[in-house]
C-alpha cells in the first residue's frame, strides 16, 4: 500500500505539530490573546486535519476539523480563549497523540466518541456564564472547571431514578432510543430555584424528547426543587441541543451529558464543566471512574489551574520522544549548499594567495601557514559538502512501496496474474531525483502489466509459469543508480514496432528497414509511438515512452530497453545520485568554460588530424570500429555543428538522442564536482544547456546537456 | 491593445505631487529613470559569461555571491548600438518573481527624486509605440528623462524567450 510510506511521513509530522501545539497552549494560556499563537494551533489543527483526510483516518479529521471551529471562533473574536477550551484543545492533544501512536503501532485507535462529545459540547457553546462565574481551581481527576462557590455539589451521577422513570427508561433503550441524561446543576443558593428548574425542564422539553427528570415536572411543580436537575431525553443530536438549552438558563452553572445504559452510572460523554472535587479527591477518585483512568490532561490541567497552589504532585510530565530525526526544508539544504560552494570557492583562493605568498622569499613563511590552513578548509568544507548531500538523500522505498499494490491492482483488472518483486529498495537517493522518476516508473510498470505480461491460458501455451513476473530492482552503479523494471512477458517484437511506426508515419520503409532490432525497439521512444491499437484503461492514452524519456533526460539520466521476444523485457533508468552536485567534465571552447557531466561522457580523445575521416561529406571518428560523427562544441552553441574548426584538440566522446556523437573540444580542464545552480526562468528552458555552476576561480560556466546539444 | 491608456493610469495611481525616488542612468545619449524601490543593488560591471541560444537581449550570467544570475543588455532591448566594455558601465539589479535579474546600463548617474507634476504619460510618437514600459516621461532641468517599468520589461523578456524556446523546440520536432 503507498500510504505506509505516507503514514510514517505523516506520523513524524504530527508528532511534531503536536509538540508545537502543546508548547503554544503552554504559551497561550499566559496570553490568552495572543493571536498569532491561535493562528499557530489552528494551523497545526489544520494540517492534521489534511493529513488524516489524505489518508482517509475519518476520526481524526473529525476531531481536528470540530478543534478547528472552535479555534475559528476564537480567531474571529466570538469566543473568548476560556480555560474550558485551552483545557479542550488539551484533551484533543491528548485524544491525537494516542490516536497517533496507535497508527504506529497498529492497534486500536482510541475512539472519538468521548472527545467529540467534549468538544462538540464547547462547539456549541453555552460556556459564557460558567466560564464568566468561575475562578480556576484544581480538580485533579480531569480536565474540569467549574464554579467555585466552595460549595460541595453532590455527584452528577449519583441519583438513580425511580422505579416509573426506570421503566420508561428502559423502554425507550430497549426500543433502540439514544438516551442521554443531563445533568443540570444550579448556582447553590439561587433564588427562585424552582422557578428555574421549571423553566429549564420546558426548554428542554421543547427542544427534544424528555423521558423524565429527577425531581420530575410535578415535584418541581411542588416546589420541591434542588440544586441538581437530571433530565433523560432521547436525542439525535447526542443531546448537544438540550445541552445547549439547559445551558442557557440563568443560574445554570454546569450542564453534563452522559449517555444513558441502564446499566452503572453511565459514560460520561459530555461534561465541560466539573465539580470541585479538588476539594474532596477521595469521593472523585470513586466516583468518577472514566475521568481517573489516566487522562494525561489532569497533568495539564495541573499545571494550568494550579499555579499559584500547591498542585506539583498531580502534575504529569508526559513521556517525550523527540526521536533522531528533524525533518528540514528542502530550500534550507540548498541554501547550505550554496553556501558551501562559496566557501569552497574562496578556499580556492586561498590556496592561490597561499602560493603566491610561499613564491617569495619574505612572505614564504607566511603562504607555507595559509597553505596549511587551506588544506584543512578544504577538508572541512568538502566534508560539510558531502553531509548536506547526504542529508538530501531519501531510500527508493518512498515510492517503491505503493508499486505493490498498484501491480495487484492493474493485474486484476486486465485478468493477469503477476507478482511484483522489489529489490534495492533501501538504494537512497537525491529526493528530487525520487521525485522526477516517480512518474515515469508508473508508466513503465504498467507498460510491464499491460503490454509485457501474457494472459495465463497465453503463458501457459508458450511454457511459462501461468504468473507473470515483474521485477523492481535498484542498485549502485559507480557514479549513479539503476533502477531497472524487468518483466517475464512477450518482449516488444522489432517488427512490430517497425510496423506500428511506419503506420503512423514515423517512418519511412526503407529507413525502417536499416534498423537493426535494437534500433527498431528504440522506436518506441519516438513522440506519438504507441504499439497498443487501442489505448487501454491500464495504460492509458497521451504520454508515451517519449515523454518518459524526456522526464529522465531533465534529470540528466538515461533510458534503455532490451527486450527479447518471448523471454521479455528490461527497461533500465540510469539516474544521478543528486541533481545538486554532478561530477563533470570541464572542457574549454573558444576561451569559455564548459561543464558535461561524466554520466554522459563516454571517453577523451586526443583528436589527430589525420584521423578525421568524412562519412558523406562530415567528420567523423572511428573508435574501435564505431563511427562516432565529429562536431565541434562551439559549432553546437552556435547551431552551426558541421562548422568547419581544424582547432580543437580532443573529442569527447558521447551521446546525443542515443546516437554516438564526438564533440570537439579546444582544451580539457579537468573533472570537478560541480555544484548545479539555477539560471532564472529566463533561461531555463534552452536546448542543450542544463545549467550553470560557479567554478573554483568564481567564474559562472554553463553545464551542457550533450543529449539535446545537436 | 490601449496599453497607452493603462500606463497613464499606472502613473495617476501612484502618490501624486508626492513625488518619486528614481535611480536614473544613461544609455547612449539619453537618461532613463526607474523607481528607486525596484532596483535591489547596484553593482560594477564585471565578467557575463555569455549564454548561447540565449534571447538575443540575454548578455549572459554573472556570480553574484555564490548565485548564477541572467543580465540583460538594455541596449539590445532598446535596438542602440552595442556598446564597448567601459568600468563607467553597471549592472542594475532588480527582483522578478522572487528571482534576481541584472540589467546592464551605460551609468548610473544619480538618484533623483522628481515631482509627479513633471512627468507626463508617454507619446507613442516619442516612444515608438513601445509604452508597455514606459511608465512617462519626467522633465527635470530642462532634461527628459524617461521612466521605465523595470520589471515590465523583464516579465516581457521572459515571456518573449519562453515563446522563442518553445518556437525552436517545435521546429525541432
Amino acid at each position: 500500500m503507498e500510504f505506509k510510506e505516507d503514514l510514517s511521513i505523516f506520523l513524524e509530522e504530527v508528532e511534531e505539530l503536536l509538540a508545537n501545539t502543546e508548547e503554544n497552549l503552554v504559551e497561550l494560556e499566559k496570553a490568552p490573546s495572543d493571536e498569532a499563537l491561535v493562528q499557530e494551533v489552528f494551523r497545526a489543527m489544520h494540517t492534521i486535519k489534511g493529513g488524516a483526510a489524505t489518508l482517509g483516518f475519518q476520526d481524526g479529521v473529525e476531531v481536528t476539523h470540530t478543534m478547528e471551529s472552535i479555534l475559528d471562533t476564537v480567531r474571529s473574536g466570538e469566543r473568548k480563549l476560556t480555560a474550558d477550551v485551552v483545557d479542550s484543545l488539551f484533551l484533543v492533544l491528548d485524544w491525537l497523540s494516542e490516536w497517533k501512536v496507535a497508527l504506529e503501532t497498529q492497534s486500536k485507535r482510541p475512539s472519538t466518541q468521548e472527545i467529540m462529545k467534549k468538544i462538540r459540547g464547547l462547539e456549541f457553546g453555552q460556556d459564557e456564564g460558567v466560564a464568566s462565574s468561575k475562578t480556576a481551581c484544581n480538580d485533579f481527576s480531569g480536565a474540569s472547571l467549574e464554579y467555585s462557590g466552595g460549595e460541595v455539589l453532590g455527584d452528577p451521577l449519583g441519583n438513580t431514578p425511580g422505579p416509573f422513570l426506570a421503566g420508561r427508561l428502559k423502554e425507550a433503550l430497549d426500543d433502540g432510543s439514544p438516551v442521554y441524561k443531563l445533568a443540570v446543576r444550579f448556582r447553590p443558593e439561587t433564588d427562585l430555584l424552582s422557578v428555574r428548574c421549571f423553566q429549564t425542564l420546558v426548554l428542554v422539553n421543547e427542544a427534544v424528547d424528555v423521558i423524565g427528570s429527577l425531581p420530575s415536572l410535578e415535584e418541581v411543580e411542588a416546589g420541591e426543587a434542588s440544586d441538581v436537575l437530571d433530565i433523560y431525553i432521547i436525542s439525535d443530536d447526542q443531546g448537544m441541543t438540550a445541552k445547549r438549552v439547559a445551558g442557557s438558563v440563568q443560574d445554570v452553572v454546569q450542564v453534563s451529558l452522559v449517555t444513558y445504559t441502564g446499566s452503572g452510572p453511565g459514560q460520561s460523554v459530555g461534561q465541560h464543566a466539573g465539580f470541585p472535587s479538588g476539594q474532596r479527591p477521595g469521593k472523585s477518585a470513586s466516583q468518577h471512574p472514566k475521568q481517573q483512568s489516566g487522562h494525561r490532561a489532569a497533568g495539564h490541567t495541573g499545571q494550568y489551574v494550579g499555579q499559584g497552589k500547591d498542585s506539583t504532585p498531580d502534575t504529569v510530565i508526559r513521556r517525550t520522544n523527540l526521536g533522531r530525526t528533524v525533518r528540514v526544508d528542502v530550500g534550507l539544504l540548498d541554501f547550505l549548499l550554496n553556501t558551501v560552494g562559496e566557501l569552497v570557492i574562496d578556499r580556492t583562493r586561498l590556496t592561490q594567495m597561499a602560493s603566491r605568498l610561499q613564491a617569495r622569499e619574505e612572505t614564504s613563511v607566511a603562504g607555507n601557514e595559509i597553505a596549511a590552513l587551506s588544506s584543512r578548509l578544504q577538508r572541512a568544507s568538502q566534508e560539510l559538502q558531502e553531509g548536506i548531500m547526504r542529508a538530501r538523500l531519501l531510500p527508493l522505498n518512498n515510492i517503491f512501496t505503493k508499486f505493490p499494490r498498484m501491480i495487484r491492482d492493474l493485474s486484476n483488472r486486465c485478468g493477469k496474474q503477476i507478482v511484483l518483486e522489489i529489490r534495492g529498495e533501501q538504494t537512497e537517493l537525491d529526493r528530487t531525483v525520487i521525485e522526477a522518476i516517480d512518474d515515469p516508473l508508473i508508466h513503465i510498470l504498467r507498460n510491464a502489466v499491460d503490454h509485457g505480461i501474457e494472459m495465463p491460458e497465453e503463458r501457459r501455451a508458450r511454457g511459462k509459469p501461468a504468473r507473470g513476473k515483474v521485477t523492481l530492482s535498484a542498485w549502485h552503479q559507480e557514479n549513479q543508480v539503476l533502477v531497472q523494471v524487468e518483466d517475464d512477458g512477450s518482449g516488444i517484437d522489432p517488427n512490430d514496432v517497425k510496423a506500428s511506426a511506419m503506420r503512423k508515419g514515423l517512418i519511412t520503409e526503407e529507413a525502417a528497414a536499416k534498423l537493426s532490432d535494437r534500433e527498431a525497439v528504440e522506436l518506441i521512444f519516438m513522440p506519438g509511438f504507441s504499439t497498443s491499437q487501442v489505448a487501454t484503461q491500464v495504460s492509458g492514452r497521451g504520454v508515451g515512452m517519449d515523454v518518459v524519456r524526456s522526464n529522465l533526460e531533465r534529470i540528466n539520466g538515461h533510458i534503455e530497453v532490451t527486450s527479447q521476444v518471448g523471454t521479455g523485457t528490461a527497461v533500465t533508468l540510469r539516474l544521478p545520485l543528486t541533481l545538486a552536485i554532478m561530477r563533470s567534465l570541464l572542457v574549454d571552447c573558444s576561451g569559455l568554460i564548459y561543464a558535461i557531466p561524466t554520466s554522459s561522457v563516454e571517453e577523451v580523445l586526443v583528436v589527430a588530424h589525420d584521423e578525421i575521416k568524412t562519412v558523406k561529406g562530415r567528420a567523423a571518428l572511428t573508435v574501435r570500429g564505431r563511427v562516432f560523427p565529429l562536431v565541434s562544441l562551439e559549432g553546437c552553441l552556435k547551431d552551426d555543428p558541421w562548422m568547419r574548426n581544424g582547432n580543437f584538440k580532443y573529442a569527447v566522446l558521447t551521446r546525443s538522442q542515443d546516437e554516438p556523437l564526438a564533440l570537439g573540444v579546444d582544451g580539457l580542464i579537468g573533472e570537478e564536482e560541480i555544484v548545479v545552480k539555477e539560471m532564472g526562468k529566463i533561461l531555463s528552458r534552452l536546448k542543450g544547456i542544463a545549467g550553470a555552476t560557479i567554478l573554483p576561480q568564481g567564474d559562472p560556466a554553463l553545464i551542457l546537456d550533450t543529449n539535446r546539444l545537436l | 491593445m490601449s496599453s497607452n491608456h493603462i500606463s497613464q493610469t499606472h502613473i495617476t495611481g501612484r502618490e501624486v505631487g508626492q513625488g518619486r525616488q528614481i535611480v536614473a542612468f544613461s544609455l547612449g545619449s539619453e537618461v532613463y529613470g526607474v523607481d528607486i524601490e525596484k532596483v535591489r543593488e547596484i553593482i560594477p560591471i564585471q565578467k557575463i559569461v555569455p549564454v548561447p541560444r540565449a534571447p538575443d537581449f540575454v548578455e549572459g550570467i554573472i556570480n553574484l555571491r555564490g548565485k548564477v544570475i541572467p543580465v540583460l543588455d538594455l541596449r539590445k532591448h532598446f535596438g542602440f548600438a552595442k556598446k564597448e566594455y567601459s568600468t563607467e558601465q553597471r549592472i542594475v539589479l532588480t527582483e522578478s518573481d522572487g528571482e534576481s535579474i541584472g540589467v546592464i546600463v551605460d551609468s548610473v548617474s544619480t538618484v533623483l527624486r522628481i515631482s509627479q507634476d513633471s512627468v507626463e504619460g508617454p507619446a507613442p510618437v516619442i516612444t515608438g509605440g513601445e509604452v508597455d514600459y514606459i511608465q512617462g516621461i519626467a522633465k527635470v532641468n530642462d532634461s527628459l528623462i524617461v521612466l521605465l517599468d523595470l520589471t515590465r520589461i523583464i516579465s516581457d523578456a521572459e515571456k518573449r524567450a519562453l515563446k522563442d524556446v518553445d518556437l525552436a523546440s517545435a521546429v525541432v520536432k
